[in-house]
């Protein structure tokens, strides 16, 4: 046995050592000499196919950014040419050198702040795909170019059926549409994308009669611009009753008219996107209002004891037409967003009022027709200027101006006919020559701060100055009269919000807007001094306001599946009148209505809670409640009435509060099964009068709301669905003396459907609606009850 | 009034506390879903992605959220995706941006269709239900003909909602109500909406009350001593108050502004 020394032992240990430092450096080198040589991953061994290889990676980890839509860096992958153009960084693929190709340098995260897909918005592509890309670009590039054709239409044909039992103007105004037969395309959609970046889409629905017709379509080209138009029209229908006292033995009296209202509007834009220059778009919209609608100023009749009553209804025939030339301007230039809109609008209307009066009950015609024509029309020139800019990642800042200006003129005719001859019409007042004028200049600038992760604050200060003109001449009953207004008002808003989430599961937010604002204005209405001076009046005012809004509130999740939401708010507008003018030349001169006024302030708070628990994916459910209440305070100057004076002092002229209770429930206890329903109840109370003496009834009611939806998927290809809606109001508000001004009805409308999905493109949908309505205070003239049958099959071309 | 006031707010915060603890004590252990704030609509295949992802396209939108209404419920980092944020209104995005983006291909528009905007606003949803509303549940208008979900706004002096002209929204289709008068009601500057209810009433012409509560709040009255008859200004109205409301007597017809008349009659 050999003896071990420490010299051999010494020697043994530093030969082993040696050796394994010396392996290390080997090793080391050779790592390091693989890595110098080759730090990519090898180019795939065999022939790449493009379309099986290669398009699957472009579609997953490139196209989203470097595709038909988007170009990112002002590069496509698109097309062989295409991938060889120069992008922001240059050529991106050197055919056959694969190595030296910055796309794959960039896929393969060799180029740091330049990672493709870019850090956060894809998965980076693995060894085999960066050894495909290789292949595919040592290999020549083979490109099968993609096609962008494509195509999609789909039409919706409905055929629809509503019979109504009961008043079937009160169906049309409550539904916004006809009953009878009706039939058309409910809804179409069109996509289409051809060669060279051009897209078409178009949508809309077209059903007659008198329903609803609706267009829009657009032409685009990429990197070029588009072209945008549209037009829609709708009707609305209004019932001709008018107001219902119990002591005229009658329901309300009513017009034998179709009142309706056809809105319709034409328009079309063209705009310019080429990059790098500002994007341009220029437009014009044709929008007109033709036909009747129902008014709440109702003629006077009288029941056999002469108890006069204002039901009689009036309506008024609407004929508007307006014009509106649009041009906007976008760009970015040093960071900056600068935007500018013009918009010029020329409006013009002429409306004739007619107003029954003096009927007596029983009478099918009124004694005689008030009339009141209206023309009015105007242009509008305005401008908004917009400037936007990150100053900092935390920090970014808006500034706007904004100028408008209105030029109009109007005349207004007073008359009146006797229905059995409408040809002997009366004329005793009519104005010439109303001029009007309106300018604004506004002016704002805000900031958006985010100082930290979880704190985000903004602040904002718009100052709006606007002064208003009116003058003109009239004939009263023959007598000549001077008219005229000018107001100035000058307004400056702060506006400050403050949003925090540092607290775990907590958002706490507030948001405070102030208004300061000062107004001069000037009002007279003059006749000769031999006619009734009672009407002369001369008003001079300077006033200031002081308005304040302020919201705050919270939303906490202190448990996973609930989340809570209280939140308060407070308002109050307080004005001070100076009335340095007020003359009313009657048998009680001076002070005049808006002279007693000296302060008016409204002050009012709001507040609620809403909590939501979700236990589960197939549950979640609310409950909420909301309440809100208002004072309305008057301080009136001394009074003179008809020699007695009237002291000065304090009113409280108002009070308004409402709570609001709701429960709302979603369910999908099966994959198969939804539910959702809806409940709310609120309790509303307005009261005027003087003080704690309520002078009028108040207007105080209950409003009950139900909506309730239900889904079930009967099999992969049939849906049936059913939704409930109701709502009921028991606002039977009346005077002892007076007419009955309350509102107490129940609404109830049932929809049951069908959805068949007969094939990959076809699907038929039935459906069968039920609506009733009951109006408690009409004496049953707006009740009606109505079936309606839908049947629309659903076609895709593709 | 004040009583009745001070009855009906303790009435509903005693029913709001019990309804809060009832529904606490009937919390279900087993559950693992996240936060519980918004039912996003369904895209059949999509997953979501997050409003950082939104934002390189829709970098202008994103930026903006912040001070939107909505960013109140917007979680960024707690787990919430989908729940709050973009998707939540929109969908969830992961085919929308594979797609590379477009006009309504794997994204929910709430633009063409409401009903992602009704998922959470239900009070309005129940307010177009009455009879008298803006036609936005008959698909003949849709929720941003009025409103910028997104708080754009506030940069924009010419128009919206959120720091923009009193009215401005209104006036784009009801230009007759909006136009300029001699002789305008004052109610006009303190917004529409001291008047109507956009969204949906119990009252014709959507007003908030039916009678002439809705006026004299603010055109506070007063007794003549003696007589005890209500005037109005230096007016006796008590026989006129009979006929009916302010405006449907047929006197205060002109309840947006006259041309002639300072008292709004005609």
């Amino acid at each position: 046995m050999t003896a071990i020394t420490p010299k051999k032992s010494l020697h043994y240990i530093a030969g082993t050592c040696i050796r394994f430092f010396l392996l290390v450096a080997m090793a080391k080198s050779f790592v390091i000499l693989l890595g110098q040589n080759d730090p990519l991953p090898p180019p795939t061994a065999r022939n790449v196919d493009f379309n099986a290889d290669i398009l699957p990676i472009l579609r997953e980890s490139c196209f989203q950014c470097h595709g038909q839509e988007n170009i990112e860096g002002d590069y496509r992958l698109t097309s062989r040419a295409e991938a060889l153009k120069e992008g922001d960084y240059g050529s991106n693929i050197e055919i056959g050198n694969s190595a030296e190709s910055t796309l794959i340098q960039f896929v393969a995260h060799l180029e740091e702040d330049y990672e493709m897909p870019p850090i956060g918005k894809g998965d980076k592509l693995t060894n085999e795909e960066i050894g495909l890309l290789r292949a595919w670009i040592d290999q020549g590039l083979p490109f099968e170019d993609i096609s962008e054709e494509s195509f999609y239409f789909k039409v919706a044909p409905q055929l629809r059926f509503i019979a109504v039992d009961g008043n079937k103007n009160a169906f049309r105004e409550h539904y916004w549409m006809r009953d009878g037969v009706n039939g058309g395309i409910q809804n179409f959609e069109w996509k289409q994308t051809l060669e060279g970046g051009t897209s078409f889409s178009g949508d809309g629905r077209i059903t007659a009669p008198n329903d609803r017709y609706n267009v829009e379509a657009e032409i685009q080209k990429r990197d070029l611009g588009f072209f945008r138009f549209g037009l829609d029209q709708a009707r609305t229908y209004d019932d001709p009753h008018g107001g219902y006292s119990p002591s005229f033995n009658l329901g309300p009296y009513a017009l034998n008219r179709d009142l309706h209202l056809d809105l319709s509007n034409v328009w079309f834009e063209f705009g310019l996107n080429r990059p790098d220059l500002p994007s341009l778009t220029v437009g014009y919209e044709y929008r007109s209002r033709n036909g009747s609608k129902s008014m709440l100023q109702w003629g006077p009749a009288f029941d056999a004891a002469f108890n006069g009553r204002s039901i009689f209804p009036a309506w008024k025939r609407i004929d508007q037409e307006t014009h509106i030339i649009t041009l906007g301007l976008e760009h970015e230039w040093n960071g900056f967003r600068i935007q500018d809109d013009f918009r010029g609008e020329f409006y013009s209307q002429t409306h004739t009022l007619e107003t029954g009066d003096f009927i007596s009950d029983g009478d099918p015609l009124p004694g005689f027709v008030s009339t009141q024509e209206d023309d009015y029309d105007h242009f509008q020139g305005s401008n908004a200027l917009t400037v936007e800019k990150k100053l900092k990642p935390w920090w970014l800042a808006s500034g706007g101006y904004y100028y408008s200006h209105l030029d109009g003129d109007a005349n207004l005719a007073l008359g009146n006919f006797d229905p059995s001859n409408p040809a002997g019409a009366g004329m005793p007042f009519s104005t010439r020559g109303i001029q009007l004028s309106s300018e604004s200049h506004i002016m704002n600038l805000n900031s958006l701060l985010e100082p930290s992760h979880h704190t985000t604050g903004y602040a904002g200060i718009q100052t709006e100055w606007t002064r208003r003109k009116g003058t003109g001449d009239t004939t009263f009953f023959g007598t000549p009269t001077t008219l005229g207004s000018n107001v100035d008002r000058f307004q400056i808003e702060e506006n400050f919000g403050l949003r925090h989430t540092g607290i775990a599961n907590t958002i706490l937010y507030t948001d405070v807007r102030i208004q300061q604002e000062s107004i001069g204005q000037t009002e007279n209405s003059l006749l000769d001094d031999s006619f009734d001076s009672r009407e002369d009046f001369m008003r001079d005012t300077d006033a200031k306001g002081r308005h304040a809004n302020v919201e705050l509130g919270t939303t906490f999740s202190p448990l996973n599946q609930w989340s809570f939401n209280p939140t308060y708010g407070y308002r109050r507008r307080h004005h001070d009148f100076n009335n340095l003018l007020d003359t009313d030349r009657g048998p009680q001169p001076g002070n005049g209505y808006p002279a007693a006024i000296l302060e008016r302030e409204t002050e009012g708070q709001n507040w609620g809670l809403k909590t939501t628990w979700k236990p589960a994916r197939w549950l979640k459910t609310s409950l909420a409640y909301e309440g809100e209440q208002s004072d309305y305070r008057t301080t009136i100057g001394t009074l003179n009435l008809n020699g007695v004076t009237y002291p000065a002092g304090s009113l409280l002229a108002g009070n308004f509060d409402s709570h609001t209770y709701r429960f709302t429930t979603t369910l999908t206890p099966a994959v198969r099964w939804f539910w959702m329903g809806s409940a709310s109840y609120t309790d509303s109370r307005i009261v005027s009068g003087i003080n704690d003496n309520d002078t009028i009834a108040p207007y105080a009611g209950d409003l009950y709301t139900l909506f309730s939806s239900w889904t079930f998927l009967y099999d992969e290809s049939t849906r049936l669905m059913a939704n409930y809606t109701f709502s009921h109001a028991d606002y039977g508000q009346s005077l002892p003396l007076g007419l009955p001004m309350g509102s107490e009805f129940s609404q109830h409308a049932w929809q049951f459907e069908v959805h068949k999905q007969l094939s990959e493109r076809d699907t038929l949908g039935v459906q069968y609606a039920y609506y009733r309505y009951r109006d408690d205070l009409s004496n049953g003239y707006l009740d009606y009850d109505a079936h309606g049958i839908f049947i629309t099959w659903t076609k895709v071309f593709q | 009034m004040s009583q009745k006031k001070l009855h009906s707010i303790c009435g509903g915060l005693i029913t709001v506390v019990a309804a809060f603890w009832i529904s606490l004590g009937s919390t279900s252990c087993g559950t693992t879903t996240k936060v519980a704030i918004v039912r996003p609509p369904e895209i059949e295949g999509a997953s979501f992605a997050g409003n950082d992802a939104c934002s390189d396209c829709h970098t202008t939108i994103v930026d903006v959220f912040p001070s939107s209404p909505h960013a109140r419920f917007h979680m960024d980092d707690q787990g919430s995706i989908g729940s709050s944020g973009c998707e939540s209104c929109h969908g969830p995005g992961s085919l929308h941006i594979k797609a590379g983006g477009g006009k309504g291909i794997f994204i929910h528009n709430p633009g063409d269709d409401s009903a992602s905007c009704m998922e959470c606003h239900q009070e309005i949803h129940a307010k177009f239900s009455l009879p008298n509303h803006h036609p936005v549940l008959e698909d003949l208008m849709n929720c941003v003909d009025c409103h910028d979900p997104h708080g754009r706004d506030m940069s924009k002096p010419s128009g919206g909602l959120a720091f923009a002209r009193l009215n401005q929204s209104c006036a784009e289709c009801h230009q007759e109500q909006a136009r300029t008068f001699v002789f305008e009601h004052e109610a006009m500057r303190e917004g529409c909406t001291e008047c109507h209810d956009p969204h949906g009433s119990v009252n014709s012409k959507m007003l908030i009350q039916r009678d002439s509560n809705l006026c004299l709040k603010c055109h506070s009255q007063i007794q003549f001593p003696g007589s005890g008859d209500i005037f109005i200004g230096k007016a006796p109205h008590s026989f006129s108050m009979q006929a009916g409301s302010c405006w449907t007597a047929g006197c205060h017809t002109q309840v947006h502004g006259s041309m002639v008349d300072p008292k709004m009659r005609f």
